[in-house]
């Protein structure tokens, strides 16, 4: 009986110890880096490390995701061009016409996070206008963005 | 032995339970005439033990997502379900990609176990090539043609052209009706004027509303001030200011 016992409580011990390994390993719901791996990078993103460097954030960012997140926390300066919560993204797109066309920068379009995939899809509509150089979807988005301080975090 | 036997107990406890998709993209091609479609992803608890879905939803306001049984969220082992995304097309045409995130519980906020794609096709049935056109240098300047193809089994007659800008000349040719057309433009040489960039705006009789207007864009580049066509939308400034910002 008292082997039992001992035996239980190994189990235990050995569970508890993995445990707090696992917590100090990677904490519950911890926020995870946005990691932009070149090697995997869909050929129409771009990651926001080339955009610093290689680009010298010398591009128009455009906003893809809702008119209140862009209002609330978007890039200073960004134009916005969505499909969200039903804009009508030809007026927009009319709107920022002049900006984009007197420019000619390459612009770089984010959305929320990695897997929203309004930014490439707003990409390809911009790409199909063939207004601008080049268009790229951020890889990570407006995450990414936070990551690196270039935008104001969330309330 | 025995005490190795409870230790490899331990790790299978842990090991993690497992829904298992049918397909995580799929492509749906749409009726030109729908305004929704439906695609249906079928999934499977293949894991051990029972399987929570903590959240789902999708990354765009135009998509719902049910899941079946009245939202069940808890699967045994071997029990199967259907997610099913509709898609609201109004405001789209061309190819899109929506997604559907999956948080199983225990995944962090930022990082859902599971992303379910739809590739939706809906028919362009006005092609215009090409969507912008440009010009350099101090002019005189060439016609250039904007074909415009109706891709349609009914034809599609082009109403009514414009361009919002009077130092350009347009004529609009019909090559078959209902069917093919050109828009020949060309910037005019005015003194001390230059013709700077415009919106062309091509009214159909589509009957389907979304396609039923178009635009394209012309310019003549050259550094001069932009003509006043309604200004950008500017992003918010840095200070928080929710106003936007006119040039």
């Amino acid at each position: 009986m008292k082997r039992v016992f001992s035996q239980i409580a190994l189990i235990i011990s050995i569970s508890l110890v993995a445990a707090f390994i696992t917590r100090a390993i990677k904490p519950p719901s911890a926020p995870q880096a946005i990691v932009c791996d070149q090697a995997t990078l869909a050929s129409d993103e771009i990651c926001l490390s080339t955009v610093l460097g290689e680009w010298q954030n010398d591009c128009i960012w455009v906003d893809a995701r809702r008119r209140s997140d862009w209002k609330k926390n978007g890039v200073p300066g960004s134009l916005l061009l969505t499909t969200a919560d039903g804009e009508d993204f030809n007026q927009l797109l009319e709107a920022a016409f002049p900006t984009l066309a007197e420019k000619q920068k390459r612009v770089v379009v984010y959305c929320s996070d990695v897997g929203c995939g309004t930014s490439r899809e707003i990409a390809k509509r911009l790409r199909d206008y063939q207004l601008v150089p080049e268009v790229r979807a951020l890889h990570g988005g407006w995450m990414a963005l936070s990551q690196e301080g270039l935008v104001k975090a969330q309330p | 032995m025995k005490w190795l036997s409870l230790l490899l107990l331990c790790l299978t406890v842990s090991v993690r339970a497992e829904l298992v998709f049918d397909s995580l993209k799929k492509e749906v091609k749409a009726k030109p005439d729908v305004s929704k479609v439906t695609c249906d992803f079928y999934f499977e608890n293949k894991g051990s033990e029972t399987v929570h879905i903590a959240e789902y939803k999708a990354t765009c306001s135009c998509m719902d997502v049910q899941v079946n049984q009245n939202g069940k969220l808890t699967y045994a082992p071997g029990e199967k379900g259907i997610m099913r995304a509709i898609f609201d097309m109004d405001n789209f045409t061309g190819e899109v990609d929506k997604n559907v995130m999956v948080w199983m519980q225990g995944d962090a906020k930022e990082k859902p176990s599971i992303v379910l794609t739809v590739h939706v096709i809906i028919p362009v049935l006005v092609d215009i090539q090409p969507r912008t056109m440009r010009w350099s240098g101090a002019g005189p300047w060439e016609a250039q043609t904007m074909k415009i193809r109706m891709n349609h089994t009914e034809p599609i007659q082009i109403v009514r052209t414009s361009l919002n800008n009077p130092c350009y000349e347009t004529e609009l040719k019909t090559i078959e009706v209902g069917k093919e057309y050109e828009l020949i433009i060309k910037p005019l040489m005015k003194p001390d004027v230059h013709p700077g960039m415009g919106v062309i705006h091509i009214e159909t009789d589509c009957k389907i509303a979304k396609q039923k207007r178009q635009m394209a864009f012309v310019v003549v580049d050259q550094k001069t001030p932009v003509p006043p066509m309604g200004g950008a939308q500017l992003g918010p400034a840095p200070q928080g200011d929710a106003e936007q910002v006119k040039p």
